[in-house]
């Protein structure tokens, strides 16, 4: 995988991290009806997202990764996105050490994310195979 | 670009002659596959040497540095490394891993799998891996 197309999955990771977060936020603040967000908290989102897509350069090898490197690798993403959340939610004030119940109902959200984030880029995947094989059928059609 | 087919006089070989101001990587392309057509693969099988069109194979596979050709009914050994099958620029193969060259020709679908790799299901069942390296490659060669 060349730089270009590094550059454009870390971007394109950035813009569902983002998205996924305001909403799964906007949810979790709808049902645990917290009132109103600041418009700070979007550009905290923002910022969190940058670093969390940046995080993602730990999946990408310039050769071809086996099965168990590609685990060890996902697991290391895990580490590292959830060390930037809790280490961002700490610095913002999200979370206080001394109450434990707030850093697990942060660290659900971060695993919610998390999930929700690569059962997009599953669908994606979906969304691609389908384009594939569409090109595939219309190739070899005799 | 005008096309013209002339019958060989008797005792003449049959040839494509291509007129033209430059060649153009289409062109070569072209040029590439017609080359590639007349190609045989050599390969072996319970000690025999066959020689095997290359539109019989469904893929080609390196196990512990040994290259395998694999057929709807059969697997032959080949002596030639993958880069050098890679080299032929046969039509329709491409590299889809480091392992593994796919005739895509003989693809029945893609189905995603997980990190970012897609399985490839062939004519006869069997699945090969394409791994996320080579998935730009693919939509490339398919026109994405």
């Amino acid at each position: 995988m060349d730089k270009k197309e590094i550059i454009k999955e870390i971007m394109e990771s950035f813009f569902v991290i983002f998205t996924v977060a305001i909403i799964v936020n906007g949810i979790i603040a709808y049902i645990g009806d917290v009132g109103t967000l600041p418009i700070r908290f979007v550009f905290d989102i923002l910022l969190l997202s940058f670093f969390s897509s940046l995080a993602g350069l730990v999946l990408y090898s310039k050769r071809e990764m086996k099965r168990g490197e590609m685990i060890f690798r996902y697991v290391l993403h895990f580490i590292i996105i959830s060390a930037i959340a809790l280490g961002f939610a700490t610095y913002m004030q999200w979370v206080n050490w001394q109450t434990p119940s707030t850093v697990i109902a942060f660290a659900i959200v971060v695993i919610a994310i998390y999930i929700t984030t690569h059962a997009v880029v599953f669908i994606q995947m979906i969304y691609l195979t389908g384009e594939l094989n569409k090109k595939l059928k219309e190739r070899y059609k005799n | 670009m005008k096309i013209v087919i002339e019958k060989p006089l008797d005792g003449e070989e049959e040839q494509v002659i291509v007129k033209c101001h430059n060649i153009n990587p289409e062109l070569l392309d072209l040029l590439n596959s017609l080359k590639a057509q007349n190609i045989l693969l050599i390969a072996y099988a319970s000690g025999e040497i066959h020689r095997i069109p290359p539109a019989d194979v469904l893929y080609i596979e390196t196990v512990d540095n040994k290259t395998f050709l694999y057929c709807a009914h059969n697997i032959y050994e080949s002596k030639q490394k993958l880069y050098e099958l890679e080299e032929f620029n046969l039509r329709d193969f491409m590299r889809v891993s480091k392992s593994a060259i796919l005739n895509l020709s003989k693809v029945k679908s893609l189905v995603p799998s997980m990190s970012g790799k897609i399985e490839a299901v062939l004519v006869n069942g069997e699945r090969v891996i394409i791994s996320r390296f080579y998935v730009g490659a693919l939509k490339k060669n398919l026109g994405i």
